[in-house]
Protein backbone atom coordinates (compact mmCIF):
# COMPACT_ATOMS: atom_id res chain seq x y z
CA UNK A 1 0.00 0.00 0.00
CA UNK A 2 1.34 3.38 -0.95
CA UNK A 3 1.76 5.91 1.80
CA UNK A 4 -0.94 8.51 1.64
CA UNK A 5 0.33 11.91 0.53
CA UNK A 6 -1.47 15.18 0.79
CA UNK A 7 -2.00 17.30 -2.31
CA UNK A 8 0.35 19.83 -0.74
CA UNK A 9 3.09 17.20 -0.58
CA UNK A 10 2.47 16.27 -4.21
CA UNK A 11 2.71 19.84 -5.36
CA UNK A 12 5.91 20.30 -3.40
CA UNK A 13 7.35 17.12 -4.93
CA UNK A 14 6.44 18.23 -8.44
CA UNK A 15 7.93 21.65 -7.89
CA UNK A 16 11.19 20.32 -6.52
CA UNK A 17 11.71 17.33 -8.83
CA UNK A 18 12.56 19.11 -12.08
CA UNK A 19 15.01 21.52 -10.47
CA UNK A 20 17.00 18.59 -9.13
CA UNK A 21 17.35 17.00 -12.56
CA UNK A 22 17.47 19.94 -14.96
CA UNK A 23 20.71 21.94 -15.03
CA UNK A 24 19.43 25.48 -14.73
CA UNK A 25 21.68 28.42 -15.52
CA UNK A 26 20.83 31.74 -13.95
CA UNK A 27 22.22 35.12 -14.96
CA UNK A 28 21.74 34.59 -18.66
CA UNK A 29 21.07 37.25 -21.26
CA UNK A 30 19.25 37.01 -24.57
CA UNK A 31 20.70 39.15 -27.33
CA UNK A 32 18.60 39.66 -30.45
CA UNK A 33 19.98 41.22 -33.60
CA UNK A 34 17.75 42.35 -36.45
CA UNK A 35 20.07 42.20 -39.44
CA UNK A 36 19.71 42.72 -43.19
CA UNK A 37 18.98 39.60 -45.24
CA UNK A 38 22.15 37.57 -45.72
CA UNK A 39 24.01 39.02 -42.74
CA UNK A 40 22.23 36.89 -40.14
CA UNK A 41 23.52 33.55 -41.39
CA UNK A 42 27.09 34.88 -41.42
CA UNK A 43 26.61 36.17 -37.90
CA UNK A 44 25.49 32.76 -36.63
CA UNK A 45 28.60 31.22 -38.22
CA UNK A 46 30.88 33.90 -36.76
CA UNK A 47 29.44 33.44 -33.28
CA UNK A 48 30.07 29.74 -33.55
CA UNK A 49 33.56 29.88 -35.08
CA UNK A 50 35.03 32.91 -33.32
CA UNK A 51 33.19 32.88 -30.01
CA UNK A 52 32.24 29.21 -29.65
CA UNK A 53 28.58 30.05 -29.13
CA UNK A 54 26.23 27.29 -30.17
CA UNK A 55 23.14 28.92 -28.71
CA UNK A 56 22.55 31.20 -31.70
CA UNK A 57 19.47 30.71 -33.83
CA UNK A 58 18.14 32.47 -36.88
CA UNK A 59 14.79 33.22 -38.41
CA UNK A 60 13.50 35.60 -41.01
CA UNK A 61 10.97 38.36 -40.62
CA UNK A 62 9.59 41.27 -42.58
CA UNK A 63 10.19 44.63 -41.10
CA UNK A 64 8.95 48.18 -41.24
CA UNK A 65 11.64 50.68 -40.37
CA UNK A 66 11.91 54.27 -39.30
CA UNK A 67 13.25 55.35 -42.68
CA UNK A 68 11.34 53.80 -45.56
CA UNK A 69 13.66 52.78 -48.37
CA UNK A 70 11.08 53.43 -51.08
CA UNK A 71 8.11 54.91 -49.32
CA UNK A 72 4.98 56.47 -50.68
CA UNK A 73 2.51 58.55 -48.71
CA UNK A 74 4.46 57.87 -45.57
CA UNK A 75 3.93 54.13 -45.79
CA UNK A 76 7.17 52.30 -45.04
CA UNK A 77 8.34 49.65 -47.40
CA UNK A 78 8.55 46.20 -45.90
CA UNK A 79 11.89 44.52 -46.31
CA UNK A 80 13.24 41.14 -45.31
CA UNK A 81 15.34 40.94 -42.18
CA UNK A 82 17.09 38.15 -40.37
CA UNK A 83 16.72 37.86 -36.61
CA UNK A 84 19.61 36.25 -34.78
CA UNK A 85 18.99 35.30 -31.17
CA UNK A 86 21.78 34.15 -28.91
CA UNK A 87 21.81 33.24 -25.24
CA UNK A 88 24.96 34.14 -23.31
CA UNK A 89 26.11 34.36 -19.73
CA UNK A 90 25.81 37.77 -18.10
CA UNK A 91 29.56 38.22 -17.71
CA UNK A 92 30.17 37.92 -21.45
CA UNK A 93 26.94 39.59 -22.61
CA UNK A 94 28.36 43.09 -23.08
CA UNK A 95 31.31 41.79 -25.07
CA UNK A 96 29.08 39.70 -27.37
CA UNK A 97 26.68 42.63 -27.72
CA UNK A 98 29.51 44.81 -28.97
CA UNK A 99 30.89 42.02 -31.15
CA UNK A 100 27.55 41.62 -32.94
CA UNK A 101 27.21 45.39 -33.28
CA UNK A 102 30.65 45.68 -34.91
CA UNK A 103 30.60 42.53 -37.05
CA UNK A 104 27.02 43.08 -38.16
CA UNK A 105 27.86 46.69 -39.08
CA UNK A 106 24.72 47.86 -37.38
CA UNK A 107 26.16 51.36 -37.07
CA UNK A 108 25.10 52.42 -40.57
CA UNK A 109 21.81 53.40 -42.17
CA UNK A 110 19.51 50.38 -42.58
CA UNK A 111 22.09 48.38 -40.66
CA UNK A 112 19.57 46.86 -38.28
CA UNK A 113 18.86 46.87 -34.59
CA UNK A 114 20.26 45.11 -31.55
CA UNK A 115 18.80 44.58 -28.10
CA UNK A 116 19.49 42.59 -24.98
CA UNK A 117 17.34 41.43 -22.08
CA UNK A 118 17.68 39.27 -18.99
CA UNK A 119 16.39 35.71 -18.84
CA UNK A 120 14.90 34.08 -15.76
CA UNK A 121 16.63 30.78 -16.47
CA UNK A 122 18.13 28.72 -19.26
CA UNK A 123 19.58 25.28 -19.72
CA UNK A 124 22.97 24.69 -21.33
CA UNK A 125 22.96 23.58 -24.95
CA UNK A 126 25.54 20.85 -25.24
CA UNK A 127 26.58 19.20 -28.48
CA UNK A 128 27.78 15.61 -28.70
CA UNK A 129 31.53 15.37 -28.88
CA UNK A 130 31.92 13.81 -32.34
CA UNK A 131 35.70 14.30 -32.31
CA UNK A 132 36.00 11.43 -29.83
CA UNK A 133 33.97 9.11 -32.04
CA UNK A 134 35.88 8.37 -35.30
CA UNK A 135 32.87 6.62 -36.86
CA UNK A 136 30.59 9.59 -36.25
CA UNK A 137 33.19 12.04 -37.55
CA UNK A 138 33.74 9.99 -40.70
CA UNK A 139 30.01 9.72 -41.30
CA UNK A 140 29.55 13.46 -40.82
CA UNK A 141 32.42 14.35 -43.14
CA UNK A 142 31.14 12.01 -45.84
CA UNK A 143 27.89 13.94 -46.06
CA UNK A 144 27.97 16.55 -48.77
CA UNK A 145 26.96 20.13 -48.03
CA UNK A 146 23.78 19.65 -50.08
CA UNK A 147 22.73 16.73 -47.94
CA UNK A 148 23.32 18.75 -44.79
CA UNK A 149 21.34 21.73 -45.97
CA UNK A 150 18.39 19.79 -47.36
CA UNK A 151 15.28 20.16 -45.20
CA UNK B 1 36.07 47.29 -38.53
CA UNK B 2 34.62 50.59 -37.35
CA UNK B 3 35.75 51.74 -33.94
CA UNK B 4 33.04 54.34 -33.48
CA UNK B 5 31.54 54.23 -30.06
CA UNK B 6 28.20 52.54 -29.60
CA UNK B 7 25.28 54.74 -28.70
CA UNK B 8 23.43 52.54 -26.25
CA UNK B 9 19.72 53.10 -25.73
CA UNK B 10 18.39 52.30 -22.28
CA UNK B 11 14.89 52.39 -20.80
CA UNK B 12 13.51 50.38 -23.66
CA UNK B 13 11.06 47.49 -23.76
CA UNK B 14 10.09 44.86 -26.29
CA UNK B 15 6.40 44.42 -27.06
CA UNK B 16 5.57 41.04 -28.57
CA UNK B 17 2.12 40.61 -30.02
CA UNK B 18 0.69 37.37 -31.42
CA UNK B 19 -2.26 37.88 -33.74
CA UNK B 20 -4.16 35.93 -36.34
CA UNK B 21 -2.65 35.89 -39.79
CA UNK B 22 -3.55 39.02 -41.72
CA UNK B 23 -3.96 41.27 -38.71
CA UNK B 24 -0.32 42.29 -38.26
CA UNK B 25 -0.31 45.21 -40.70
CA UNK B 26 -3.17 46.90 -38.87
CA UNK B 27 -1.51 46.41 -35.51
CA UNK B 28 1.81 47.79 -36.79
CA UNK B 29 0.07 50.80 -38.32
CA UNK B 30 -1.62 51.50 -34.99
CA UNK B 31 1.72 51.23 -33.16
CA UNK B 32 3.39 53.61 -35.60
CA UNK B 33 0.58 56.13 -35.24
CA UNK B 34 1.49 56.58 -31.60
CA UNK B 35 5.23 56.78 -32.10
CA UNK B 36 6.69 53.30 -32.55
CA UNK B 37 9.64 53.61 -34.91
CA UNK B 38 9.72 50.16 -36.42
CA UNK B 39 8.49 46.61 -36.18
CA UNK B 40 9.30 43.15 -37.40
CA UNK B 41 6.77 40.45 -38.19
CA UNK B 42 7.08 36.75 -38.78
CA UNK B 43 4.74 33.83 -39.16
CA UNK B 44 4.25 31.18 -36.54
CA UNK B 45 1.87 28.35 -35.84
CA UNK B 46 -0.35 28.62 -32.85
CA UNK B 47 -1.64 25.75 -30.83
CA UNK B 48 -4.39 25.05 -28.39
CA UNK B 49 -7.32 26.45 -30.31
CA UNK B 50 -7.05 24.39 -33.47
CA UNK B 51 -10.03 22.20 -32.71
CA UNK B 52 -12.16 24.97 -31.35
CA UNK B 53 -14.67 26.77 -33.44
CA UNK B 54 -14.94 30.51 -33.37
CA UNK B 55 -18.06 32.57 -33.76
CA UNK B 56 -20.34 31.64 -36.68
CA UNK B 57 -18.79 28.18 -36.73
CA UNK B 58 -15.60 29.40 -38.41
CA UNK B 59 -12.48 27.63 -37.18
CA UNK B 60 -9.87 29.84 -35.55
CA UNK B 61 -6.86 29.95 -37.86
CA UNK B 62 -3.79 28.32 -36.35
CA UNK B 63 -1.51 30.43 -38.54
CA UNK B 64 -0.32 33.35 -36.46
CA UNK B 65 1.73 36.45 -37.00
CA UNK B 66 4.17 37.55 -34.31
CA UNK B 67 5.00 41.25 -34.12
CA UNK B 68 8.03 42.60 -32.29
CA UNK B 69 8.23 46.29 -31.49
CA UNK B 70 10.94 47.94 -29.40
CA UNK B 71 9.77 51.14 -27.74
CA UNK B 72 11.00 53.51 -25.07
CA UNK B 73 9.44 53.10 -21.64
CA UNK B 74 7.82 56.51 -22.04
CA UNK B 75 5.86 55.22 -25.01
CA UNK B 76 5.26 51.73 -23.71
CA UNK B 77 1.78 52.06 -22.23
CA UNK B 78 0.45 54.08 -25.14
CA UNK B 79 1.79 51.71 -27.82
CA UNK B 80 0.75 48.63 -25.83
CA UNK B 81 -2.82 49.90 -25.51
CA UNK B 82 -3.12 50.84 -29.18
CA UNK B 83 -1.77 47.47 -30.31
CA UNK B 84 -4.13 45.65 -27.97
CA UNK B 85 -7.12 47.54 -29.32
CA UNK B 86 -6.04 47.31 -32.98
CA UNK B 87 -5.56 43.55 -32.68
CA UNK B 88 -8.96 43.19 -30.97
CA UNK B 89 -7.19 41.13 -28.35
CA UNK B 90 -10.14 41.39 -25.96
CA UNK B 91 -11.90 38.89 -28.23
CA UNK B 92 -11.19 35.25 -27.31
CA UNK B 93 -8.98 33.51 -29.86
CA UNK B 94 -7.62 36.69 -31.43
CA UNK B 95 -4.21 36.57 -29.78
CA UNK B 96 -2.22 38.04 -26.94
CA UNK B 97 0.43 40.61 -26.20
CA UNK B 98 3.27 40.80 -23.70
CA UNK B 99 6.12 43.08 -22.72
CA UNK B 100 9.75 42.10 -22.06
CA UNK B 101 12.03 44.46 -20.25
CA UNK B 102 15.30 45.13 -22.08
CA UNK B 103 18.61 46.13 -20.58
CA UNK B 104 19.84 48.01 -23.59
CA UNK B 105 19.55 48.42 -27.33
CA UNK B 106 21.72 49.80 -30.11
CA UNK B 107 21.23 50.91 -33.66
CA UNK B 108 22.43 53.50 -36.12
CA UNK B 109 21.82 56.96 -34.71
CA UNK B 110 22.48 59.82 -37.15
CA UNK B 111 24.98 62.41 -35.95
CA UNK B 112 22.45 65.26 -35.95
CA UNK B 113 20.11 63.23 -33.73
CA UNK B 114 22.97 62.55 -31.31
CA UNK B 115 23.80 66.24 -31.15
CA UNK B 116 20.15 67.13 -30.59
CA UNK B 117 19.92 64.61 -27.75
CA UNK B 118 23.14 65.88 -26.18
CA UNK B 119 22.03 69.51 -26.30
CA UNK B 120 18.60 68.72 -24.83
CA UNK B 121 20.25 66.66 -22.08
CA UNK B 122 22.63 69.49 -21.22
CA UNK B 123 19.73 71.96 -20.97
CA UNK B 124 17.94 69.82 -18.39
CA UNK B 125 18.32 71.04 -14.78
Amino acid sequence: MCPKRSSRDSRAALASAPSQMIPIQKDQRQITAILPAGVGQKMVELLSLERGLTTASLHRARGVGIVPLIGSKGVGTQVEWELVTVIVARDQADEIFEYIFRQGEIDRPHGGFLYMGALQAATPFLLPDVADDPDATQEFESLSRDELTQP
Amino acid sequence: MSKREITVLTDVALITCVVQRGYADGVIAAAREVGAQGATTFYARGSGVRERLGIFGVAIDVEKEVINVVVSKDQLDRVFERMYLAGKLDTPGMGFIHVTELEKAATYVPEEVKQRLQSSASQRP
